[in-house]
């Protein structure tokens, strides 16, 4: 596990040791420690590595067996509900009642959030249904949305009350490129205050838009840190192997990060002190050879 | 050729439907009802629990309680592509959506059929694995559980889940298929509750009509299987099938094709919910590649930061107003639900038919008067058990709704307080109140559309608060329960385990209802008492109940699962650091003192119902019979005086439900030695009881109640003296249960049985005879017979005449207090009122001498008093019931006129009809100079139509009694009853026959020979004669009716008559020592000749039906001569008669039966001619000339084979035989068609 010390504004979501295991067995949360601050910060890890229970145990929707999760200074189990009047969450996957416009249904989890004076609630209702560019939309049922304008209802509503730490998880799946940058675009306007979680599969997303990034493998945090500078750890080290498509794959020296096929050959990329054979070429490297170096995952 | 994917489907639902725990908690819930009925010895005593009929009525059970299983496999089957969102994958797959659906419903078929067969399983083996009350196991027998799976569980289950899978397929919902299974059990209510299914106590015997109708209809067989086994005596169905004939065969037709036909739009309905899918995505897809859709800017508006930036403030203000909007919301949700609207809508067609059913529910095909009364008791029970259903299944989809949704994680995140959510989900409490309003307006409409009586607002007003709150608690319950268990499905069992035990725990040994969650006392209404004595209780229990579903609440709100549900244990050990974040500190307070509250409220409960009212459960009251009988039994035959005369003073207090007597009794020693103890034992619930007697010390038994008085001065042989009892009935405040409803704050009727104490040993305290098991566990010998054996009489009789004097009539003396604005009604006349300290004042005198058959009565009445030639008769009558006072009134006087014709003077010189509530189980009673008249069975009967004059029929029976039972007072010995009942009932036929002609007559007589038929079937014991019946209601009021409408024509009015007269001379009054035995003698000698005197003997010794049919061999015919029309027509009579070896034939050679000749065609035929046709070789031929018929005309006619009921027959739709003679002089017609 890997603790880290922020560089960009005070530490204000701490999480130290929190660990978790499901009753079947499971061990989804092992030691996880993180110190993170304002701003976006990834986090990245194959399927199962236990984002989301790390994402839900901070929602306070799971509870852990181990460890402590403070929020500027204050543990959130202490007080759940000021926790969550402080939080916005957007899980990866939600429904929706049937037949409520998002006019309505952003209404009642404006209510449902503490937001009690109707005008003001109204108002920032409005303002949010205009922000995600769901405004022509608000009359219409959300169950009859598309997925993008979904997701938008959902950064909506995770905007709602002015949170001060925001979860978004796996947000841009099943998106198109097009409706993927809008979403990004309004994360982005969210406030440089504010704590934002993201967990993405998308890789150069993180690079992009995030601060920090934590790789989380097993329920481990395997790797944390500045995106670039753990780019840049591996600068000189990653070299690339041209290899025609059905020839025996040649004996290299070093970790084979990934393997892709590209106009009928194979190209590897291999993470080696040295270059790995006369044939391999150095070559820059990216944050997928770091997701691959720490995950040890190969594309075949 | 591509291999059918099929097989593969098949197995694959299969597989998941049987590994599933949804199943094996089914297999357990269905394996309960054939251990519920083994266990509790299910059926008749005289029936194995593993004979035929109890096999196929079990599994009628089974089959219905599956109703509410098979839901869940269909649900699974029908609607987890969608519900876990593989549609897309299983589409893309080469499986056509035929086979997809075909396969998953012959998988739930087959699942469904598992859970059947393990139940039947279970069923075989629980008789020999189980203690068995009364030993009633009979040996293994394969057929009738092979036949009625058959016959009976598979086309049920066919058709059940055919129609729940096409629903299921449809609407892709949950809820819409359960609402469908409520249906179908609303579905068998109505057809159950119109033929008196026996799997639905309590309703009224059916019309052959309405029996055939609804065999045919009944979805579930059961109705069919009824009509044919109605009259089966317990030897058949220890043995018999149903034949898979007739109306079984065509019910089952029906089923089966119904099945076919509904799963005939499945693959059509199943596209269309496919492509409403399809449509959406699409919808949403091209929504999204609009124009408008597409973002003018791809950048945030900038200009338009969040704002204003409120922040989030919990308070308890916020707590108010979150909580609102989460019952807006839920209640939104739930009232634009269409399953709800749906099941609105079927409820409101149950209620409609149950409600028009109520007007037709009088005894004998008789209607009601509309009153509210009447309408409002058609919901109660119906709306109990849709209302339980629908709570605990709404209360699974409400609560769960947000996960189904996958809206929870959303909703959790936000800071609204657990409280808050759960007072949004406590909106499924809008179901109760829908069905509720639903169902008694539903009521009130039909009462509006069928006239008859006002709507009184309070009656209805007063059901509605009673029906609600108890489905009120019930909707508590069931949310606390999904919450608590955390699991939809095993909430929903719980619940419905709870629901059942709160209904019929007793049977399975919970009878005290701290034990059974929700048990609260039956309400009935009267109109006169309102819901009477149990209203206390009921209101006590249910606030018992609903403090404890409250708590339940608390824990949930403390227990809601935010997020991730833990395992239940793991929830529980973290309660107190839930409770702590989920609760403020006051509502922790609140919960720990509602917690504590609730057992205060349950250990007073305990206490005052239990220690305060001496509660005994049914082992206590075993012992305690067993144990006086082993006290007590010695003193049998111990000689005792007789009352002769009672001094009452009864202070009754109507609106404390409480009564003080003050008693002092005349004993009269009528044996013939001195007497030296008395034995003295008042009513077994009276309070502070005295007991004295001159120069007696007295020392009371305090768990018998017994009281011995040792005198000091032996009572000689015909000397007298003076008993002193008092006493006080209490019959309010809180109980379990034995309600008492003598005492009421209006309508009260208190018997002489509770306000005279017996004097020696009582046999009536024995457990009885039938109850042999349990005596024999009690080491007890033979039950003392209440009725001495008939063959007793002559000594009996030679006793009395000895004595003088037998049995113990006495005058009675009585002043009765009560509420200065109701009226007291005692035997006698009435020779003092006045009022004192706000109280009435009543003295009434018998100073003849009467039956010790007393009453005494109070009650907010209106009086109507009329002499007709010197006889006053008076109604007491709650004011509202009225419209047909002065028709009672006239009815009461001319049946006293015109039996006084009959059997010599009446004895009195006023005869008092008195109305009390409907909480008495019989339709009237009859005291000395006095009825009692129900006002459920009698004052609200429409007498502007009907099959019988109910009234008529009700006062004329009781005004006979004054006769028969006051007049002339049997022996106790067997068949004395007849000479009570039965006579009254042949008062009846001639008031009846008077007033409406010999039709009338008939058409009461059928349902006499139902009840006798129905009586003798269910008998556990070898039926008796009319000369030896004892207490077999079915025999005095069925057979014996049938007796003497018979001897009527075969000895004649005349010499039936004379032989009653005599018999009320000789053996009337206070010296009277009538037997049956006797009477029969007196019948046989006025008897003309031998095959009179057999009809006698048949009817009085014997136990024989006969039948009756016309012969198919031998077809009737008419032919056309000059003289007439020549008739000739065959009938079969056989006999069978019954013993002690068994039912065997019997030849009817020699013996005559009546024919008539009926003009077929007109709805009430004229009869043409009436034949007496001897029985040769077991045929009845009919060879006639039938003159006076038109010459010209083609004419219909119909030979009857005895049209006027002479004799008892099983089945009498083959006794008639119709001809059709055609126009012209000579034609031969000849036609046989039954």
């Amino acid at each position: 596990m890997t603790t880290s010390a922020t560089t960009t504004g005070a530490t204000r979501l701490t999480l130290r040791d929190v660990t978790r295991t499901y009753p079947n067995g499971v061990r989804a949360l092992r030691g996880v420690s993180l110190d993170i601050g304002p701003g976006l910060y990834g986090l990245l890890g194959p399927n199962g590595a236990g984002k989301s229970s790390l994402m839900r145990t901070i929602a306070t929707l799971q509870p852990m067996d181990a460890g402590r999760i403070t929020f500027d200074g204050r543990d959130i189990l202490d007080d759940v509900t000021a926790h969550r009047a402080r939080l916005g969450y957007l899980p990866q996957d939600f429904g929706v009642y049937p037949g409520l416009s998002a006019l309505v249904l952003l209404d009642h989890l404006a209510q449902l959030k503490g937001l009690a004076e109707r005008r003001t609630r109204r108002a920032q209702v409005e303002a949010l249904l205009q922000q995600v560019n769901l405004w022509e939309h608000r009359h219409r049922a959300v169950s009859g949305y598309s997925g993008g304008m979904r997701q938008r209802f959902g950064i909506a509503q995770a905007l709602l009350g002015d949170p001060q730490l925001l979860i978004v998880d796996e947000p841009t799946a099943g998106l198109d490129p097009a409706e993927r940058s809008r979403f990004y675009n309004l994360l982005s306007a969210v406030g440089d205050q504010v704590v934002v979680i993201l967990s993405t599969h998308i890789v150069e997303d993180v690079r992009q838009l995030c601060r920090r990034m934590a790789i989380i493998v097993d329920g481990e945090v395997r790797c944390e840190g500045i995106p670039d500078e753990l780019v840049g750890e591996l600068d000189g080290r990653v070299w690339t192997r041209t290899v025609e498509r059905h020839a025996a794959p040649p004996r290299l020296d070093g970790q084979l990060l990934s393997t892709t096929l590209h106009a009928g050959t194979t190209r590897l990329r291999v993470l080696a002190e040295a270059a790995p054979d006369a044939a391999s070429v150095t070559t820059e490297p990216t944050l997928d050879d770091v997701y691959f170096r720490v995950t040890g995952a190969v594309i075949d | 050729m591509p291999r059918s994917l099929l097989p593969a489907v098949i197995g694959f639902e299969w597989r998941y439907q049987t590994r599933r725990l949804t199943f094996a908690a089914s297999a357990a819930l269905l394996a309960l009802v054939p251990f519920a009925t083994v266990a509790t010895g299910f059926g008749p005593p005289s029936l194995a629990v593993n004979s035929p009929y109890i096999i196929v009525e079990t599994t009628a059970l089974l089959t219905l309680v599956s109703v509410f299983v098979l839901p869940l496999l269909c649900i699974g089957a029908a609607v987890r592509d969608d519900e876990y969102r593989m549609r897309e994958l299983i589409g893309a797959t080469p499986v056509s959506p035929g086979a997809l659906l075909g396969g998953r419903l012959v998988g739930v078929v087959l699942a469904g059929g598992l859970l059947q067969l393990l139940a039947m399983a279970a069923l075989a083996a629980l008789p020999f694995a189980v203690a068995v009350p009364d030993g009633r196991v009979a040996p293994f027998r394969l057929l009738p559980y092979a036949w009625s799976m058959l016959v009976f569980v598979l086309p049920n289950l066919l058709l059940c889940t055919a129609l729940l899978y096409v629903i299921a397929a449809w609407s892709r919902s949950t809820l819409a298929t359960f609402v469908a299974s409520i249906g179908i059990y609303c579905g068998y209510f109505v057809t159950a509750l119109m033929v008196d299914s026996p799997l639905m106590a309590g309703t009224r015997p059916p019309t052959p009509e309405l029996l055939a109708r609804v065999a045919v209809l009944d979805p579930f067989g059961l109705s069919a299987f009824f009509e044919q086994s109605r009259y089966w005596t317990p030897d058949e169905r220890s043995s018999r099938l149903p034949a898979l004939t007739g109306h079984l065969l065509l019910n089952r037709a029906l089923v089966l094709a119904a099945s076919g036909l509904l799963l005939v739009p499945l693959h059509w309905l199943d596209r269309r919910a496919r492509h409403r899918s399809l449509t959406r995505a699409v919808a949403r897809a091209r929504q999204a590649l609009r124009p408008e859709s597409a973002q003018a800017t791809d950048t945030p508006t900038m200009a338009t930061p969040l704002s204003p930036r409120e922040r989030v403030t919990p308070s308890p203000a916020a707590w108010w107003r979150t909580s609102g909007a989460a019952l807006r919301l839920e209640v939104a949700l739930l009232a634009q639900s269409w399953p709800l609207r749906a099941l609105l809508v079927l409820w409101a067609a149950v209620m409609a038919i149950e409600a028009f059913g109520q007007l037709g529910g009088g005894e004998y095909g008789t209607r009601l008067l509309a009153s509210s009364a009447v309408m409002a008791d058609a919901v109660p029970t119906a709306l109990w058990l849709v209302g339980t259903l629908s709570a605990h299944y709404f209360a699974s989809e409400v609560v769960w709704r947000e996960r189904s949704l996958r809206f929870d994680g959303i909703r959790d995140a936000t800071p609204v307080a657990s409280t808050s959510l759960l007072v949004g989900k406590l909106g499924a409490l809008l179901l109760p109140v829908a069905l509720t309003v639903v169902g008694f307006g539903t009521a009130m409409a039909v009462h509006v559309v069928a006239g008859g009586l006002p709507v009184e607002w309070r009656v209805y007003g007063a059901h509605v608060a009673t029906s609600l709150v108890p489905l009120f608690v019930t909707t508590l319950l069931a949310v606390a329960l999904q919450l608590l268990a955390g699991n939809r499905w095993l909430g929903l069992f719980v619940g419905l385990l709870l629901a059942y035990v709160a209904k019929d725990g007793a049977t399975l040994g919970l009878e005290h209802p701290l034990l059974r969650f929700g048990a609260a006392p039956t309400l009935r209404w009267s109109d006169l008492d309102g819901f009477g004595a149990p209203l206390a209780s009921f209101v006590a229990w249910q606030a018992l109940w609903a403090l404890g579903a409250l708590v339940l609440v608390g824990l949930a709100a403390a227990l809601w699962p935010r997020g991730a549900v833990s395992p239940w244990l793991e929830r529980l050990r973290a309660l107190p650091d839930a409770a702590r974040r989920t609760l403020t500190p006051h509502g922790r307070m609140a919960l720990g003192g509602a917690a504590l509250l609730f057992v205060a409220a349950y250990g007073t409960m305990a206490h005052r119902t239990i220690v305060v009212t001496g509660w005994q459960s049914q082992a206590d009251d075993v012992a305690w019979r067993a144990a006086y009988e082993r006290a007590y039994r010695r003193l049998a035959g111990t000689p005792q005086p007789v009352i002769v005369h009672a001094d009452l003073h009864i202070a009754l207090e109507p609106e404390l439900r409480r009564a003080t007597f003050r008693t002092a009794l005349v004993l009269e020693n009528r044996t013939a030695q001195a007497i030296d103890t008395l034995w003295v034992m008042p009513s077994r619930d009276a309070t502070d009881v005295t007991v004295s007697v001159a120069d007696a010390t007295p020392r009371r038994d305090a768990r018998f109640g017994v009281v011995r008085l040792a005198l000091a001065h032996p009572l000689a042989a015909g000397a007298r003296d003076t008993l002193h009892v008092s006493f006080t009935l209490d019959r309010g405040g809180v109980r379990a249960d034995d309600f008492a409803q003598d005492i009421a704050a209006n309508g009260t009727f208190v018997r002489s049985m509770t306000f005279l104490p017996t004097l020696g040993y009582q046999p009536r305290h024995e457990l009885p005879a039938d109850e042999a098991e349990l005596r024999a566990q009690h080491a007890l010998g033979v039950a003392t017979p209440t009725l001495l054996p008939a063959a007793a009489s002559d000594s009996l009789m030679a006793i009395v005449r000895a004595r003088g004097t037998e049995p113990s009539w006495l005058t009675v003396h009585t002043t009765v207090s009560t509420s200065e604005d109701q009226v007291a009604i005692a035997p006698g006349d009435l020779v003092r009122e006045w009022r004192e300290r706000g109280r009435r004042f009543f003295t009434y005198h018998l100073d003849t001498p009467g039956t010790p058959v007393l009453a005494v009565a109070s009650g907010r009445y209106d009086v109507v008093r009329r002499v007709h030639d010197g006889l006053t008769v008076e109604l007491y009558h709650h004011q509202p019931h009225g419209v047909q006072a002065e028709r009672i009134v006239e009815i009461a006087a001319s049946s006293v006129q015109r039996l006084q014709q009959h059997f010599g003077a009446y004895p009195h010189r006023t005869l008092r009809v008195v109305e009390i509530p409907a909480s008495w189980g019989f339709g009237a009673f009859a005291t000395t100079g006095a009825l009692f008249l129900t006002e459920s069975r009698g004052m609200l009967a429409d007498a502007r139509e009907g099959d019988v004059d109910l009234l008529l029929r009700r006062i004329g029976h009781e005004v006979a009694h004054q006769w028969w039972g006051h007049a002339v007072d049997p022996l106790p010995l067997e068949g004395s009853l007849v000479l009570v009942e039965s006579l009254a009932k042949y008062g009846e036929q001639l008031l009846m026959e008077h007033d409406h002609g010999p039709d009338a007559v008939l058409d009461m007589l059928s349902y006499d020979a139902d009840r006798y038929l129905a009586g003798r079937a269910e008998s556990p014991t070898l039926e008796p004669t009319l000369a030896t019946v004892r207490d077999e209601a079915w025999m005095y009021y069925g057979k014996g009716t049938l007796a003497f409408h018979a001897l009527r024509a075969s000895l004649g009015d005349s010499a039936l008559l004379g032989a009653l007269r005599t018999l009320l001379e000789r053996e009337g009054g206070t010296h009277g020592a009538a037997t049956v035995t006797q009477f029969v003698e007196a019948l046989r000698a006025a008897a003309p000749d031998d095959e009179v005197r057999a009809d006698v003997d048949e009817w009085f010794t014997d136990r024989i039906l006969w039948d009756m049919a016309a012969d198919s061999t031998a077809p009737a015919s008419a032919v056309r001569t000059p003289r007439g029309v020549h008739i000739r027509a065959q009938f079969r009579v056989t006999r069978r008669r019954t013993d002690s070896t068994g039912e065997y034939a019997v030849s009817a050679d020699g013996r005559r039966v009546d024919v008539a000749i009926v003009d077929g065609v007109l709805e009430t035929p004229r009869t043409l001619a009436r034949l007496r046709v001897p029985v040769t070789d077991g045929v009845a031929r009919v060879d006639t000339v039938l003159r006076g018929v038109s010459p010209r005309d083609a004419v219909s006619l119909a030979v009857l084979i005895d049209p006027a009921l002479r004799h008892i027959e099983q089945n009498r739709s083959d006794n008639r035989v119709e001809i059709g003679v055609p126009a012209g002089a000579s034609a031969a017609g000849s036609r046989n068609r039954r």
